[in-house]
């Protein structure tokens, strides 16, 4: 069972699947594939008339997939340690850097309470650990309605947008 | 002092709101003990070895009469009627009880105070000069720019979850550091350059603790519309590249040593080609309307009152040496800068009660327009008193017991909360502090030895700054026992030098004896008004340690 909000909203029926082996032979459509399958086979992989996403871990060099970026509908940064705060900077320079436009899926270790800034880091999608840990996140996910900084969210930071 | 705004009351409200929420979920037991960790300390709650701890940012040190007066309020209400001042300009109280931590911020943000990043692996109160915008030596006002970074870096979503802490300082004076930003993660000097426009000298990779480290120049001048894209930069570099497999290397000094500072200042740019000139490039008006926050107050056009003050001096002796060691001189004429001594023999240096904070925002709106700094060194400082009231603010601080001529000297220990109440504590630090006190606690004998910072910490954590007081004292533990370790030669100012260990370490009760002979062989060996720091720089370690470590005959 799977609690994921996608865009705002709970989604029961999502289709992608972690495939955490790096064995690439006979992969099923609609698979998170790690960074080192890309690594290895995205050529074909982009080929493929199967939809195929990725997943990157702390440790993952990201950078790997750019080449693949146009194929890959969604990316999900997995979190090993809640605490580590690398995927944020990975998912703003994904939108920020490489304008990757697809989805970035939080999943893993993540708290509720991060899902606010990781929405400003790009991230669209949470899969929370629990029931209760989705429907937390669903009302804290937009406690803060102003904030200083530009993020991927939003263009300009508060000193070009107030007005005195 | 900067006001909020419409915005600005709104995120700190929100804030308190959502750390209300957070605090419930957890004393339902639906939030796991080590995942509320990081929460409330982002919101500067630690568990402390007694109770929590709850540290309030004093944003850059600037606090006004009416806040100082609801930290009185706060500390009554809900401690147990004091407070302590760090040494990074912000307010400690250590017994709150945890539920009641959401009602102190709600209390807090009716000020314009909060609790926000002062403590976690996030960006920290930014902190600078205590003498911001009162002394001549100034290329401008730091406090603006304090201020600019403070907001920028406020609940700032990237950089929640660095490896490790990260600690800002800015410094304006051009002939003194008395903001020690070569000592932090980040140290921004304020430049002019050739054609007068004025930006930032950037240092990267200062730091205290375990491993202290002088900061090195990334960028000899940064324009000061750049300045959030540049430390938006360096911020990402870091949070990208910084250890975190072991917490001890996971500051930015380590990063930086690691890869050069050649190398780590090429990362740095890559990364600021990519948002330079971008959304957060400071506008004009935005930089206009902070520093709009922080003009000079309506000061009257009187002249210096030397003369005046002179015959005071002379009948008060006492007067005399409070002028002498606690009272700057202004840049405005007929107004100079007085600093408060919280380091009395007997209290926690820092310490102060409900009582003497009340009196104290009661000066402040008396003789200085209602604003108060609070100096790394942990004392109040007034900062724009007239010098006609100089004899009459005296008398009051007297009354108060808050007049110790001390300032500078010996007396005048930076000291961390140490083992009495920090769960990190290897030794206690504060009773140390307290035996040096008594042991020095003659005046003339102390004016005598001239500025002699010693700072002490009970940790290598090292919140004392012990690396940088001309005397540090480090408590270590050995086999469970509580030892000292001495150093000497540190030097938070310009010339930014880390302190040599003596020699083996000591016992809690040697070491005021320890003091006297290092003491003693300073005043012997020095040349005529020659400082303490410049006699150590110039004998060496050698006949300090000669001296201290003799057998005894
Ligand atoms: S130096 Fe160590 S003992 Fe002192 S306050 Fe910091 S962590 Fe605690």
């Amino acid at each position: 069972m799977q609690h994921l909000i996608k865009d705002g909203q709970i989604i029961k029926d999502d289709p992608w699947q972690l495939f955490e082996s790096t064995d690439a032979q006979g992969l099923p459509g609609n698979a998170l594939l790690p960074v080192r399958i890309w690594t290895d086979f995205g050529h074909e992989l982009a080929e493929s008339s199967l939809p195929f996403g990725a997943y990157v871990c702390e440790d993952d060099d990201y950078t790997e997939l750019l080449p693949f970026l146009a194929n890959l509908q969604i990316i999900a940064f997995k979190f090993g340690k809640f605490a580590d705060g690398r995927l944020f900077t990975f998912a703003r320079l994904l939108r920020m850097q490489y304008k990757y436009e697809g989805e970035i899926r939080a999943i893993g270790d993540f708290l509720p309470d991060q899902v606010n800034f990781l929405q400003r880091c790009g991230f669209t999608a949470f899969c929370c650990r629990t029931e209760n840990e989705m429907q937390t996140a669903l009302s804290v996910k937009d406690h803060f309605t102003e904030q200083y900084q530009s993020d991927t969210r939003l263009a300009e930071p508060l000193f070009r947008r107030r007005t005195v | 002092m900067y006001v909020y705004d419409s915005y600005d009351q709104q995120i700190v409200d929100q804030r308190v709101a959502q750390f209300r929420e957070q605090t419930d979920r957890f004393l339902k037991g639906e939030l796991a003990a080590e995942e509320f960790l990081p929460l409330r300390l982002q919101n500067g709650l630690y568990i402390q070895r007694h109770a929590p701890m709850l540290r309030i940012a004093v944003p850059y040190g600037l606090i006004s009469s009416t806040q100082l007066r609801r930290i009185a309020y706060i500390s009554r209400k809900y401690d147990k009627g004091y407070a302590h001042f760090t040494t990074r300009q912000n307010i400690q109280l250590n017994w709150p009880a945890l539920e009641d931590v959401p009602d102190i911020l709600a209390d807090l943000a009716e000020v314009q105070m909060h609790a926000i990043q002062t403590s976690g692996n996030c960006i920290r109160n930014t902190t600078t000069d205590q003498f911001a915008g009162v002394i001549a030596d100034e290329i401008e006002d730091p406090r603006p720019w304090c201020e600019i970074i403070r907001q920028w870096s406020t609940l700032h979503p990237e950089f929640a979850f660095l490896p490790r802490k990260f600690k800002i300082a800015v410094n304006a004076a051009t002939s003194t550091d008395r903001a020690a930003i070569r000592f932090h993660d980040i140290g921004l000097q304020l430049v002019k350059n050739e054609t007068g426009d004025v930006g930032f000298q950037v240092f990267v990779g200062g730091g205290l603790g375990r491993t202290p480290i002088v900061g090195q120049e990334i960028n000899a001048f940064l324009p000061q519309q750049h300045l959030l894209s540049y430390l938006e930069a360096i911020l990402r570099v870091y949070n990208l590249k910084g250890r975190r497999d072991n917490k001890y290397k996971a500051r930015i000094k380590i990063l930086v040593k690691a890869l050069g500072v050649e190398a780590f200042s090429t990362l740095v740019d890559e990364q600021w080609q990519l948002i330079k000139d971008g959304a957060e490039t400071l506008t004009a008006s935005e930089i206009e309307r902070v520093k709009s926050h922080f003009v000079d107050p309506a000061y009257d056009q009187i002249q210096d009152q030397t003369e005046a003050l002179a015959q005071l001096r002379f009948n008060h002796p006492a007067f005399d040496k409070w002028i002498q060691r606690n009272v700057e001189s202004h840049k405005k004429t007929g107004y100079a800068a007085v600093t408060v001594s919280l380091k009395k023999p007997g209290y926690a240096p820092g310490d102060a009660t409900a009582e003497q904070i009340d009196t104290l925002a009661n000066l402040a709106d008396s003789y200085s327009f209602g604003e108060l700094r609070v100096s790394h060194q942990q004392n109040i400082i007034l900062a724009d008193v007239k010098q006609s009231d100089l004899f009459t603010l005296w008398n009051a601080l007297n009354a108060l017991g808050l007049a110790d001529a001390t300032v500078g000297t010996l007396n005048d220990v930076i000291c961390c909360p140490g083992g009495d109440y920090c769960a990190l504590a290897n030794a206690k630090s504060i009773p140390i502090a307290e035996a040096i006190q008594v042991k020095f606690d003659d005046l003339d004998y102390l004016y005598d030895l001239g500025d002699i910072d010693l700072n002490i910490s009970g940790c290598m954590n090292a919140c004392g700054h012990h690396h940088i007081g001309n005397i540090g004292i480090l408590g270590v533990d050995k086999k469970g026992e509580e030892f000292y370790q001495i150093s000497l030669g540190g030097d938070s100012g310009i010339e930014g030098q880390v302190g040599k260990i003596l020699g083996p370490s000591f016992k809690a009760e040697q070491v005021p004896d320890v003091l006297q002979k290092v003491i003693d062989t300073y005043v012997e060996k020095r040349q005529e008004n020659e400082l303490f720091i410049d006699a150590v720089h110039r004998l060496g370690l050698e006949p300090f340690k000669e001296r201290v470590y003799a057998t005894s005959h």
